[in-house]
């Protein structure tokens, strides 16, 4: 059964929008113009126990020529959204996640500067990529899903993400997430997006897998092999798993341990070594051991050069400033060669201050 | 006087690396208290400030920083203990450490002094205890009579001043405390010392850090180099000087190793 939206725009391609994101027959969207906030509020939540989800343009006073037009932006109306899904005198609660639909030069424009309002949608999606082969509709649902597994689970964290937390040795959630009265589907969800699936760390995903193990993806036809053997355990099977592919850290180290228990621990060894014990005990040989990127030593491949997505030492690392990171968190880095190469990187991360002096050092080098 | 620039320039890395070590420890001990990090951080990029040594000159090539009494709490009772078990276990591990920075990357001593102490109290049926290690770099004055015990330059010591002085009422039922064996060690700095701890006390941390985050593995890599290499060194060209690849070195074996006879 599909999905139903509701889809606010003020611009007259909100039909050719919405038909491209309802074609799979996945998502079922009603369009609607805004007009005053309050008005526009009630439209949206007038079905609110039947809806599952809100998708929003960020600029909404466009229409300035009729009558009640619109005079807000998006990130008013979402926040009025928010806080009368709850019903005051029942507690009942009828969260659905609401998306942003917006072009990416009226992001930059309005939206870049203001980092509070950066946390009142669940995902942000490109007009631009619309026509584009893309994956937003795999995204919708699967952040749809992930308010109706939250509730399912009735807040529960070990079991929305399916793993035992103390598993881990150490708190990566803010204490309030285990005050049920606290939460909400959309904290628990934007903050496992956000911290936990987005950034590499507890969980890493299928680039960085491969990395640790000293796997190079794009030569190894088997690699596929190689994750069916993590599948038990490694593999993630909590929220966002059908739209995410990712593993446990701590358990694929674990899971080397347990199959290699004469050989040093996973981090000690390089790509070749690695590759070579993976070889000789499953049998699998179509699967070829990294070397490193351009202008990069290390073989000990514990990340990803965030720009080039290729196995990186971390010795050879640049890091990244992330504003927002989380200690617990695997800290992000490109190479020396994707800076000389000017390979971007995505708009919230900067190179590391610190690292300033160390470029110019490298760049002596070459 | 003012640091020279590339003296301070090494004091800053030094710093720099205080504070990725820091940023790592946090998620591992939310409960603990590293603000003497903090400290030691700012007195490292300080250029005004000159590490001094009791009873030496100042020197601008010094660098050094003090920090008091880090607090890692234990998550549970240590595993082995007597008496057993304990609550509220707590390890404060102090570093005051000084040497010259042309030195580093060198054969030479690494440190001119070096405070390491290790304190760890803990509670039994409401009865405090408490236990001390130390790591000390034994500075000669002028004018000091040598010693009759072997005292190696760094040595490492259960219990010693703080124990028996600063602890003396202690009541020690059936144990008996001496100026105990001080074994020859090599010196640590902060962050040497903390993976110390980490593997002899928090062996889950230290397995979570050494395990899965190579920025750790670097960092204490970098500083057995720095620190740890030349002792070593120094310690092996007892049955060699070419180890020494012809630099000519401010200490010797006998030095670090009294039981050596020439």
């Amino acid at each position: 059964m599909a999905y139903k939206l509701i889809y606010i725009d003020d611009e007259e391609t909100r039909d050719i929008n919405s038909d491209a994101l309802s074609k799979d027959g996945h998502l079922q969207i009603i369009t609607a113009p805004p007009i005053s906030l309050e008005k526009t509020r009630d439209i949206v939540l007038k079905d609110k126990g039947k809806l599952d989800g809100i998708i929003l343009d960020l600029k909404l006073d466009g229409n300035k020529g009729i009558e009640d037009h619109a005079t807000y932006t998006a990130p008013s109306l979402a926040q009025a959204i928010r806080s009368n899904f709850t019903d005051h005198e029942t507690g009942e609660s009828d969260e659905v996640p609401i998306f942003l639909l917006t072009s990416q030069e009226n992001i930059e424009k309005y939206y870049h500067y203001d980092l509070t309002s950066h946390d009142l949608f669940d995902y942000i999606f490109y007009k631009q990529a619309l026509a584009k082969q893309n994956d937003y509709i795999l995204k919708i649902c699967g952040i749809i899903d992930a308010y109706k597994l939250i509730k399912a689970k009735d807040y529960n964290l070990n079991n929305i993400l399916s793993i035992d937390l103390d598993e881990m040795n150490q708190s990566i959630f803010p204490s309030k997430f285990y005050e049920k009265g606290e939460m909400s589907c959309y904290k628990v969800s934007r903050y496992i997006l956000k911290n936990i699936i987005d950034k590499p760390g507890v969980l890493i995903n299928d680039n960085i897998l491969a990395a640790r193990l000293g796997i190079d993806i794009e030569n190894s036809p088997e690699f596929e092999k190689i994750k069916s053997l993590l599948n038990d355990g490694v593999f993630y099977t909590g929220v966002f798993s059908n739209v995410f592919s990712r593993w446990w850290s701590h358990r694929l180290i674990n899971w080397w341990r347990e199959q290699f228990p004469d050989n040093p621990s996973l981090i000690r060894l390089d790509a070749e070594e690695r590759v070579g014990l993976l070889k000789a005990k499953f049998g699998i040989d179509k699967i070829t051991f990294a070397k490193p990127i351009d202008k990069a030593i290390g073989t000990k491949f514990w990340t990803v050069c965030l720009a080039l997505k290729k196995p990186l030492d971390i010795k050879d690392g640049i890091v990244l400033d992330d504003y927002d990171a989380k200690l617990w968190q695997d800290k992000l880095y490109v190479s020396l060669e994707s800076i000389l190469e000017r390979v971007p990187i995505p708009k919230n991360l900067r190179i590391h201050s610190s690292e300033f002096e160390r470029i110019k050092e490298l760049k002596k080098g070459i | 006087m003012a640091v020279p620039v590339e003296i301070l320039k090494k004091r800053r890395d030094i710093a720099k690396d205080l504070i990725k070590l820091r940023d790592m420890l946090y998620p591992e001990f939310p409960t603990s208290n590293f603000s003497a990090i903090e400290t030691a951080v700012s007195e490292l990029n300080n250029n005004n400030y000159i590490p001094q040594i009791e009873a030496k000159a100042s020197d601008s090539n010094r660098w050094g920083y003090d920090a008091h009494e880090l607090l890692f709490r234990f998550p549970t009772s240590p595993r082995k203990s007597k008496p057993y078990p304990l609550e509220n276990t707590e390890l404060y591990l102090t570093v005051v450490i000084r040497g010259n920075a042309t030195y580093l990357e060198t054969y030479n001593d690494p440190l001119e002094a070096l405070t390491f102490d290790i304190v760890i109290k803990g509670e039994c049926n409401n009865e405090k205890h408490i236990c001390t290690y130390h790591l000390d770099r034994h500075i000669y004055k002028e004018g000091d009579k040598k010693p009759l015990e072997s005292h190696p330059w760094y040595h490492f010591q259960f219990g010693g001043n703080k124990l028996i002085d600063q602890y003396g009422d202690l009541n020690t039922g059936g144990v008996l405390f001496l100026d105990s064996p001080r074994i020859p060690h090599h010196p640590m700095d902060l962050i040497l010392g903390i993976d110390f701890l980490l593997s002899n006390f928090f062996p889950l941390s230290w397995k979570n850090l050494t395990e899965n985050k190579p920025e750790y593995n670097n960092l204490i890599e970098k500083y057995q180099k720095l620190i740890l290499k030349p002792y070593i060194i120094n310690f092996a060209s007892q049955w060699g000087k070419a180890i020494l690849n012809g630099e000519s070195v401010n200490w010797t074996p006998i030095d670090i190793f009294p039981q050596f006879k020439s």
